[in-house]
């Protein structure tokens, strides 16, 4: 019924091949095309088998009622998926059983939490032409099968390429919301846990109450039983009895009558239970204490209470294991340096508590577990007594996944997919010539202020900030949080005898009798001997669960039942996991956000990936190790020396036979893989970026070299240039030539037609969506600037070089329409500074000539009905003048060659967008030059002898005008390097001539 | 056209037209780059320069501001004085052997003050004096100062009053300077009264001992030349050049723009109301060249030879406020006008040749089509050794009157004025070096090379 999805290459061998370079040949990607244009088959004519239009994030859960079913999709299912079947899909992804460790031959030997990694996995369905990105989690459910719910995050896009390029932020993305949804449900967990313990104590001390009345002349066997249960579990039971005493009356009544009843339901319910595969705990105590009937020990009513007792204390003690499990996994896994747990950033301290606690005790992580997220609905919740059986539960409803996390990392996580979902949106070059533009910026610290938005160079940080601000709308919840922390201890809580987590205890309406402080002090040495004491007990009482057992749980649980996932061999859909990708994008890795080399560094291609919470959100899937050794034993020598951290991520205890088959199974897979030979766009242009990444980020100093390479390399682009004919520029499939080999671009152009679909950037949020829009606007503002004036050159000059230019009329909307196309070309004054005044009728001052470059000015202010306003005539020397309603422009003349690229092409292209991203394009070459001059040794110290030939070119070559742009791009760099504002207005005594229309 | 008369003798011909327009490229101008300096809330009337690295400016509004010139930042603003400043000067003194220089102020509400540039406390103060100080004069050989008011009173460093003067008419002391053997001349309205100091141990007494009324106007200006001689400007056009020693009349020179015969002239007709002003309002001296400020003309005079050197009638477009005669043969003037202009001294082209030279394409025209705007006959100097003053650049940012500058030599040139600004005007190519050296030392002390 289940197709076998399809095998998908990730990579092909001919990516791993050391590619010959001749220096003097053009850039690869130039020369040949990225998209091969063959008649009619253009990457964007290709039309996808799949039945939905867009990209979208589907959430399904394998329901133990009903197998894989679709949850939710992002966005929402009218809009994302068309006609495509969900259910199949969800079917198909869910099928990949990832879990296998928990039918592992350790059996039912103890109740254990398999604290199963995440699984991401890349799964392709040829026939639907669907593929995702699939990520496993599993929530924990007391009611469910095994107490865990199987669930599944997918993106699904048509574009395989796009999965697999951006596997690691989706998976770095997806672990984020994984940990947000597995954090809320640790704590609903732990809270659930805990009723369950306060049910299990009342029903146990209520079965106490029974046995002692029953039977006046006790038993031998029974008063030991109770005595050991009595040392076994001093506080609690004390406690408890008090409490208990208080309103003995009630429960008097109450106990019998249950314990009658649930009894007759434990019997009735033994019948179902064969055809009932359910493995919930209560329901096998259930069954154990029956066979111990069976065997004829206790046949008497006396017994039947006594098992029943002891089945209950087992299940406390089960219980309890469980809940230390749930609560110290994240103390646990906080050695893993790979692990990034969720943090909402509105809690700082949080963190530093915790490893505070984690110096003096290491059961501090529950503390925080429960009380830095604290059920801020607690329920009031009045004990009452667990039936030991559980009746088999068909029509039982499961709980939704709100109700499993908790409300609050419920939304925050559908918050986080919506972000993802907006992140990944567009199409994939676009994604990754976007990413690689953000990084290649982030290390360009001391020029990108220039003409990059300034949203653009935060994105990183407000992507953090952005779902940390959603946090704030829930702080306040969040903030009694401390409180509880550092509460007295009020009459109300005591401390679990597990854990030291305060529990308010209500009981329904009965007094309450006032706790004794020093109970709650319950160290952990306190809980080793109440755990032997237990196992004793429990072995006595001839338990299932063996004294060593408990201790496993215990002891163990720091390493053992932190199992990893283990891949199940037989899943032959897995196409791509996380570390295959890592070491196999090694050099496509330069260009993800999440790895930053420092600016201005040599070494940034030697660094491994970063350590750190920030940068590493990546979660370890361990069990991709596999997957990973055979890549690496592909990749080249160099490769693997500059990610020497890749190869020590494996840890002894995953080596066990099953892996090894897996292994050798995956082994296979993966040669398969490599056979298969699609086509990975950008892997190549990866190799000719590296070459050029050094350029980026050399030194200045060193410039001589520096100087020769990317003089070089901007020859190439140039002629690159050259060489496509602009009259292509505006098709739809054509690439604008100057884009990777540009060592200094800051912005590729690659996707810029594209970007009139797909947005231009990644909308984080909606101030990005507006960035596009805006940027759309001003681009066509500006071609209808070129397109008006024929002299436009001439006013670009004047914004290029500092000169500030005053668009004066008298027509508000005409001027605003002026300054928005003027605005493309305006370099910023500094990173928060732009220095454009639209629309003021205030007669200009000095000072505002300092901070205004671009101003639009109101001609009727002055009430002169001479040619011009006296504030302008004052200043006339330091103004260019754009007159709109004369259709006059006074400046000065620019002869240069370096903006003709930027005013030339203005009838090929057609859209704003494309326009815009081709002006910042050529305006970061032109920052690129002005970078080496700011920062070339040669240049200011002309004495030197080695006078590099770039310097030498600036002298002789470059054209006077062309000197002065460059020169106050220089300026503007060195003023933003050494943190002054810029405070200057420079300024040159050219002649100005007026141009008319 | 237009006749100049000096000490009554005739001389026919001009070297200067009446407009002067500068054009749009100015080579040998090298501020390229300017900074305002925000601060003052009135006319910014006194620069004084504290060191190489300082300057204080003063005004109407009391304040006193210390400026970094290189930076631009204000280091101290000096908060006393409830009334605009009337005179400031900077007093240099030896304390425990390192000179320490002061800053010494004066305003209306008749207080003085002396302040620590580098604290910027104030060190001492007097308050409710007779009258309010006009000008102040510090004798660095006798160790004391002298405030000029309306009368003349003489303090030592400590503030502690020595002597003074009796009361003078209302006009009272305008300007002083320094003779030799303890002279010292005063400008009281048209007269110039020597007072002489006399030290017997250490009490100082102070005696007028002659009254010079040779000016027929109010003294606008009193200058020191050189030891042997100083010179006094008047309201009509007089320049005198006195001996130093026994107060003779070295030379008389009546500046008299005198108006041309012919009315019609077109340069007249913009503002025929305006009368032709011939003030002296201030003169500046390198020791050989007076430069005279006479209206808003300019004037370069030849102490050594007693002769004119040259002349610009009408230099700016309103009346020149300060001048400073450079060491190079330029000079640079300031005016009501808001601009700076400076001057070079240029032999005189050769008759055959029209002066041209000085004047540059106007505003609104395209290139350098049009560089002629005066009337383009130019007579040939009768006097001799007469040389041109040609304007080759000007400094336009003031919306106000520029009340004086001062000039730190490479570091820029600090301009003040009625619109509460002060500019810095600097070398941008320096700058721009000097910044470039600033981003590879930081990128040293970074480690980042």
């Amino acid at each position: 019924m289940i197709s076998s999805p399809d095998l998908v290459a990730f990579t092909k061998e001919t990516d791993f091949c050391e590619v010959v370079k001749d220096p003097s040949v053009l850039p690869e990607e130039l020369a040949v095309p990225l998209y091969p244009y063959t008649g009619d088959t253009t990457p964007w004519s290709k039309t996808s088998g799949a039945n939905f239009t867009k990209d979208f994030i589907l959430l399904s859960e394998f329901s133990e009622q009903v197998g894989p079913q679709p949850l939710l999709t992002v966005p929402s299912e009218t809009k994302a998926c068309g006609t495509f079947d969900l259910n199949h899909f969800s079917l198909r992804i869910m099928s990949v059983d990832y879990q296998t460790s928990l039918t592992g031959p350790g059996g039912c030997g103890s109740l254990k939490l398999n604290f199963v990694e995440d699984s991401k996995v890349v799964l392709g369905d040829s026939r639907e032409g669907a593929f995702a990105y699939v990520h496993h989690l599993t929530l924990y459910d007391l009611e469910a099968r095994g107490f865990v719910r199987p669930f599944c995050l997918a993106y699904v896009s048509s574009d395989e390429n796009k999965i697999i390029q951006q596997f690691q932020q989706l998976s770095a993305e997806f672990s984020k919301v994984s940990e947000c949804l597995k954090t809320g449900n640790r704590k609903n967990f732990a809270n659930e846990l805990e009723t369950k313990l306060r049910d299990l104590e009342y029903t146990r001390v209520m079965l106490h109450r029974e046995i002692e009345r029953e039977l006046n002349n006790a038993s031998v066997m029974c008063a030991n039983e109770r005595e050991r249960m009595l040392n076994g579990i001093p506080t609690l039971d004390v406690k408890l009895k008090e409490k208990s005493l208080s309103h003995k009356d009630e429960m008097k009544l109450q106990g019998k009558g249950r314990c009658e009843i649930s009894r007759k339901a434990e019997v009735e319910c033994e019948k179902g239970n064969r055809s009932c595969i359910t493995y919930d705990r209560d329901e096998q105590f259930g069954g154990r204490s029956k066979n111990k009937q069976d065997k004829g020990s206790c046949p008497t009513p006396l017994a039947n209470k006594g098992d029943e007792l002891a089945s209950v204390e087992k299940s406390i003690q089960e219980y309890k294991s469980l809940l230390k499990q749930v609560t110290c996994y994240r103390t646990r896994k906080l050695r893993d340096s790979e692990y990034s747990p969720y943090e909402p950033d509105d809690l700082p301290h949080s963190f530093e508590f915790d490893l505070d606690d984690l110096k003096h005790g290491q059961l501090a992580g529950p503390v925080l577990e429960c009380n830095v997220f604290p059920c801020t609905d607690t329920p009031s919740h009045s004990l009452k007594p667990i039936k030991n059986i559980s009746s088999c539960r068909f029509d039982k409803r499961l709980k939704t996944l709100e109700e499993l996390c908790d409300d609050y990392f419920h939304q925050q996580a559908l918050q986080q997919l919506n972000s993802i979902e907006k992140t990944f949106r567009g199409d994939a070059c676009h994604l990754y010539s976007q990413q690689l533009c953000r990084n290649l910026l982030h290390n360009l610290k001391s020029t990108n202020f220039l003409f990059e938005d300034p949203c653009d160079l935060e994105e990183e940080v407000g992507l953090q900030i952005g779902i940390a601000g959603q946090h704030s709308v829930q702080q306040p919840s969040f903030l009694p949080a401390p409180s509880i922390l550092s509460e007295p201890v009020s009459l109300e809580s005591y401390v679990s005898c597990v854990e030291m987590v305060p529990i308010k205890l209500e009981l329904g309406g009965s007094s309450q009798s006032p706790a004794v402080p020093s109970s709650v002090n319950t160290p952990a040495e306190d809980n080793r001997p109440l755990t032997s004491s237990a196992g004793e007990t429990e072995m006595e009482n001839g338990g299932v669960v063996s004294a060593s057992d408990c201790q496993e749980n215990v002891e163990m649980c720091v390493s053992a039942l932190m199992k990893t996932s283990i891949s199940s061999g037989d899943s032959i859909e897995v196409l791509g996991t996380e570390k295959s990708f890592r070491s196999q994008g090694s050099n496509i890795l330069m260009d993800t956000a999440l790895l930053r080399p420092p600016p201005l560094s040599t070494t940034a291609m030697l660094e491994g990936p970063r350590q750190g919470r920030v940068t590493t959100i990546r979660t370890c899937s361990e069990d991709s190790i596999e997957v990973l050794c055979t890549t690496e034993s592909i990749l080249p020598e160099d490769l693997r020396a500059s990610y020497p951290c890749a190869i020590d991520e494996e840890s002894p205890e995953q080596e066990t036979d099953e892996k090894d088959i897996s292994h050798n199974q995956e082994d296979k897979q993966v040669k398969c893989v490599y056979g298969e030979g699609n086509e990975v766009p950008g892997g190549a242009c990866m190799e000719e970026l590296q070459d050029f990444y050094p350029a980026v980020i050399l030194t200045p100093p060193d410039c001589p070299m520096t100087m020769t390479l990317s003089r070089s390399s901007s020859q190439d682009v140039c002629h690159a240039s050259e060489l496509i004919p602009l009259s292509l520029l505006d098709e739809p499939y054509r690439i604008v030539p100057d884009d990777l080999s540009d060592c200094f671009s800051y912005r590729s152009t690659t996707a810029s037609t594209t970007s009139e679909i797909f947005p231009t950037c990644l909308p984080r949020n909606k101030r990005e969506g507006g960035t596009r829009r805006r940027r759309g606007r001003v681009g066509r503002a500006a071609l209808q600037f070129l397109r008006q004036f024929p002299f436009a050159v001439h006013a670009v000059f004047s914004v290029l070089c500092g000169r500030t230019l005053v668009v004066l009329g008298s027509e508000e909307a005409a001027v605003r329409r002026l300054v928005t196309a003027l605005s493309v070309y305006m370099p910023h004054l500094s990173k928060y500074r732009d220095g454009i005044q639209p629309w003021t009728s205030t007669p200009l001052q000095l000072t505002d000539l300092l901070n205004w470059k671009l101003i639009g000015f109101n001609r009727m202010c002055c009430f002169t009905y001479t040619n011009m306003p006296h504030c302008l005539g004052h200043h006339s020397r330091y103004l260019s003048i754009l007159d709109v309603d004369q259709k006059t422009l006074r400046c000065p003349v620019y002869s240069g060659t370096l903006l003709n690229l930027l005013v030339e092409p203005r009838s090929h292209f057609k859209r704003g967008n494309t326009y815009f991203m081709f002006a910042q394009s050529v305006q970061s070459k032109l920052v690129s030059t002005a970078f080496l001059l700011t920062f070339s040794h040669g240049f200011h110290t002309p004495s030197r002898p080695r006078e590099s030939t770039w310097t030498q070119c600036f002298h002789s070559e470059i054209h006077r005008d062309d000197k002065k742009i460059l020169n106050y791009l220089s300026e503007l760099i060195k003023l933003h390097f050494m943190e002054v504002p810029p405070n200057v207005l420079r300024f040159s005594y050219t002649t100005n001539c007026i141009f008319k229309l | 056209m237009l006749r100049w008369i000096l000490g009554g003798r005739e001389a026919q011909g001009t070297v200067e037209s009446a407009a002067l327009f500068i054009g749009e490229e100015q080579p040998k101008n090298c501020f390229t780059e300017m900074q305002v300096l925000k601060g003052h809330f009135d006319i910014v009337r006194f620069l004084v320069q504290i060191d190489d690295l300082r300057f204080a400016s003063a005004g109407d509004d009391g304040l006193v501001l210390i400026w970094n010139v290189e930076t631009g930042d204000c280091l101290f603003a000096l908060r006393c004085h409830t009334q605009q400043i009337t005179a400031m000067t900077s007093y240099t003194f030896i304390r425990g052997g390192n000179a320490h220089t002061a800053l010494l102020t004066a305003s209306s509400d008749r207080t003085l003050s002396l302040w620590d540039p580098d604290s910027g406390n104030r060190v001492q103060n007097i308050s409710d004096l007779q009258s309010s100080v006009k000008c102040l004069l510090v004798l660095v050989r006798l160790d004391v100062w002298l405030s000029g008011g309306n009368e003349l009173c003489v303090w030592n460093r400590d503030f502690e009053l020595q002597c003074k003067t009796v009361h003078h008419s209302d006009a009272g002391i305008s300007a002083m300077v320094e003779l030799p053997k303890n002279f010292i001349a005063a400008a009281m309205d048209k007269e110039i009264v020597i007072f002489k100091l006399n030290l017997s141990g250490s009490d100082i007494a102070v005696m007028a001992m002659r009254h010079l009324a040779d000016h027929q106007d109010t003294i606008h200006s009193l200058i020191h030349i050189n030891d042997g001689l100083f010179a006094s400007g008047s309201h009509i056009g007089e320049l005198i050049i006195w001996d130093s020693v026994d107060w003779t009349i070295q030379s008389y020179e009546h500046i008299l723009w005198e108006e041309p015969a012919r009315d019609s002239q077109s340069e007249f007709r913009l503002n025929p109301q305006k009368q032709i002003e011939r003030s002296i309002q201030h003169m500046s001296s390198d020791g050989e060249y007076i430069v005279a400020a006479v209206g808003s003309g300019l004037y370069v005079y030849n102490v050594l030879t007693k002769s004119v050197v040259a002349y610009r009638r009408i230099a700016h477009d309103s009346n020149v406020l300060h001048t400073v005669l450079q060491q190079d043969g330029r000079l640079m003037s300031c005016s009501e006008d808001g601009s700076v202009r400076m001057w070079e001294l240029q032999d005189l082209p050769l008759p055959a040749e029209p002066a041209s030279s000085g004047f540059f394409g106007m505003f609104g025209t395209f290139g350098r089509s049009s560089k002629q705007t005066g009337p383009p006959a130019k007579k040939i100097p009768e006097v001799p050794g007469l040389r041109s003053l040609e304007l080759i650049g000007d400094l336009i940012g003031h919306s106000g009157a520029v009340q004086m500058f001062l000039s730190f030599k490479e570091k820029g040139l600090v301009t003040c004025s009625t619109d509460h600004l002060l500019i810095i005007w600097k070398d941008g190519e320096l700058q721009s070096q000097l910044r470039s050296l600033a981003v590879f030392q930081k990128l040293e002390e970074n480690q980042e090379l």
